[in-house]
């Protein structure tokens, strides 16, 4: 790759992560569970975006790339790294968390429970949530899935009956 | 179906999962990370090409003392087959990379597609490896008797003993590829599963 191309290829990367890092540091949190893990699926996605960036013709907004390049690179990590988030418990209810530290406020538990659930649950309806919370039609799942609105909406259904039941303690 | 009717769970949740911390923080690591991801993939790049281009090194040097049209054929073949594989995992590497922004089911068939061709790379390893000793064999045989070499000699370690670690370094490695490639192919596939059909789903997730 040409010195040019390298400078432009920085220059954009610096921009979109800096537009997109609360984005990329979610999607992250929903392939891993450890911060160690989770800084070096970060590495991976950021270079990958530094990498796919200059390919970037605007076919998509620069939203839903970022979001293809994040999820694709986090799928390839869990299934590099063989990730099996624990399967539902019997009774189908998450455990209780470790228990925080007092500093800790009760919305970050929630959060924490949240991305907690969400690992639960199969990788594609995994996916479709994620990106159901951030903002993305069922359309803009089902192009980014390459699969029909009907099946988005099947996956999301299944999907929010999974979580009441992950969060029901909390109400949900 | 659609979930737009059963907005109050999505908008909490949603809601939830907005309240990020510390994005500043990924953005000022963002630099640093992406130099060592650099850092790494060039280091990966240069060692693969330093091992590929040693190897083409001494089956050339070999090939200078071929002693017959049949030894000199062989060593043309094993040197072109080299070559191949060092071209072919480039190739790979760089399909994988390419499909990093496709969507999630063509990205899964890549994945697998890449997967697959790792299984054949290292089974076509295990081909030119002994096909690279019974090329190099005479030339380790007749080189140390004219030389009178000993076994410990610098010579022997330059042209015996540093080739026998490479070959024994690429089997343990191609060996790892393919154990790798094979074990992720069945979660991929598993995935493809679940991405062409949400009932597939359910059957994934208590299997796995």
């Amino acid at each position: 790759m040409p010195e040019s191309t390298h400078t432009a290829a920085d220059t954009a990367i610096d921009r979109v992560v800096r537009e997109h890092a609360a984005v990329l540091e979610r999607v992250a949190w929903g392939y891993v569970d450890n911060a160690s893990d989770r800084d070096d699926l970060m590495q991976e996605v950021l270079t990958a975006l530094w990498r796919a960036l200059p390919r970037f013709r605007g076919e998509s907004s620069e939203r839903t790339f970022v979001l293809r390049v994040a999820h694709n690179r986090g799928i390839t990590f869990a299934i590099r790294h063989r990730r099996r988030f624990e399967v539902l418990p019997d009774e189908g209810r998450l455990p209780d968390p470790a228990p925080l530290a007092e500093e800790r406020v009760i919305a970050e538990q929630r959060r924490d429970r949240l991305f907690q659930a969400i690992r639960q649950l199969p990788e594609a309806q995994r996916q479709a949530v994620m990106l159901r919370l951030e903002g993305l039609s069922q359309r803009e799942i089902a192009e980014l899935q390459q699969t029909t609105e009907t099946n988005v909406g099947v996956r999301l259904s299944r999907a929010r009956k999974t979580l009441r039941t992950l969060l029901a303690e909390e109400g949900a | 179906m659609s979930e737009r009717s059963s907005p109050a769970d999505w908008e909490r949740w949603q809601d939830e999962w907005q309240r990020s911390e510390g994005p500043e923080a990924v953005a000022r690591d963002a630099t640093r990370q992406i130099a060592r991801g650099r850092r790494e993939l060039l280091v990966a790049r240069l060692v693969e090409s330093a091992v590929a281009g040693a190897a083409i090194l001494i089956t050339a040097a070999a090939l200078r003392h071929a002693g017959n049209p049949f030894e000199a054929g062989l060593g043309l073949v094993v040197g072109s087959c080299i070559a191949a594989l060092w071209i072919k995992r480039i190739r790979l590497r760089e399909r994988e990379d390419s499909a990093v922004a496709a969507g999630s089911a063509q990205h899964l068939e890549v994945l697998g597609s890449v997967r697959r061709q790792e299984v054949r790379l290292a089974q076509f390893i295990w081909i030119v490896l002994p096909l690279e000793l019974a090329f190099l064999t005479p030339w380790w045989v007749i080189g140390t008797r004219v030389h009178h070499r000993s076994l410990t000699d610098v010579g022997s370690w330059q042209t015996v003993w540093l080739p026998i670690v490479g070959m024994v370094a690429l089997f343990v490695w191609s060996w790892r590829l393919r154990r790798r490639a094979r074990a992720e192919l069945w979660d991929i596939e598993l995935l493809r599963a679940q991405y062409r059909d949400p009932d597939a789903a359910a059957r994934t997730f208590k299997g796995g």
